[in-house]
């Protein structure tokens, strides 16, 4: 018989499979975020075209990076580290996405957001989970702090 | 799901509204005082499609359309992911209508004043990411006082 408090927190394989499906769409879909905005400015122009192929380079980036770090953080692969490397990724890159022109800048910026948000996601969770309260990392850790990284990039890179 | 497809159906309804009354106050315009409620023309559009984001000869730049209204509730469906399994209905319809007048807000501030925003960073991953953080942390206050 399994144990109640390891049912309790035990993922299913089909809730595993929706997450990488999901994931997958978001990895097709996600990009054209960037290809609508500001198109009467750009218009006649390749940058939206840019900045979509940088977010999608961005994204490739983050899941590595989500990987790696998963794989020397916890010593295997979480695929919620992976599935979230990607889409920080996007979020990091996609502010600044006008005026990356060099896609290696897409990739290192997308690799380095895909690390700190396993890293933050992780140290966030296990502290409180060392206190034993319940907190809810995906939509601060994921969308805000991660936006706000795209924040710094796009500062960085605008100049 | 429920509560997402809930969330998607209110601010496709309510998001004009929220729209046309930050649209009056002149907000977003960068070289009017805030708050002016001067806005003369009498009729407003709405827009099926993304046509109506930023201000052209043809367009005014409301942004009033069903493109923005369906990032508004990506941007609660973010928020509310932080209490989601901890909060009901009645909270999930407070997010709702508190959020997208911040929404808007937001947007119509930044709309004019950042210099670049291209995937929406802002206006609905940091917007939506923050007020998840501020409900968490109201959830955690409320658990911890029960």
């Amino acid at each position: 018989m399994e144990h109640r408090s390891l049912k309790k927190y035990t993922c299913s394989s089909e809730s595993a499979l929706n997450s990488v499906l999901g994931a997958l769409i978001i990895f097709v879909f996600f990009p054209f975020l960037a290809y609508e905005a500001d198109a009467y400015i750009f218009q006649n122009t390749f940058i939206a075209y840019t900045a979509t192929a940088s977010i999608v380079l961005a994204m490739g980036a983050g899941l590595c990076g989500g990987m790696i770090f998963s794989m020397i953080f916890n010593g295997y692969i979480v695929l919620r580290d992976v599935t979230h490397g990607a889409i920080a990724g996007a979020i990091a890159t996609g502010a600044a996405s006008l005026y990356i022109l060099n896609p290696a800048w897409a990739i290192i910026s997308g690799f380095i957001a895909g690390i700190l948000q396993g890293l933050f996601q992780n140290l966030v969770e296990n502290k409180s989970a060392r206190n034993g309260s319940i907190v809810t990392t995906v939509s601060w850790i994921l969308f805000g702090a991660n936006g706000f990284l795209g924040g710094l990039f796009a500062a960085a890179w605008k100049d | 799901m429920g509560f997402n497809l809930f969330i998607v159906a209110f601010c496709l309804e309510f998001y004009p509204l929220i729209n046309n009354f930050w649209t009056r106050t002149q907000i977003q315009k960068s070289n009017s005082p805030l708050l002016d409620f001067s806005y003369s023309n009498r009729y407003y559009d709405l827009y099926l499609a993304n046509r109506d984001t930023l201000p052209t000869a043809e367009y005014t730049g409301y942004g009033n359309c069903i493109t923005n209204a369906l990032k508004c509730g990506l941007a609660m469906a973010i928020a509310f992911s932080a209490i989601l399994g901890r909060a009901g209905q009645l909270e999930c319809l407070l997010v709702c209508i508190v959020g997208t007048i911040g929404y808007e807000l937001n947007r119509q501030l930044l709309q004019e004043r950042i210099g670049s925003d291209s995937f929406e960073t802002f206006i609905i991953f940091t917007y939506g990411g923050f007020m998840a953080l501020a409900l968490g942390l109201f959830a955690y206050l409320r658990e911890q006082k029960e």
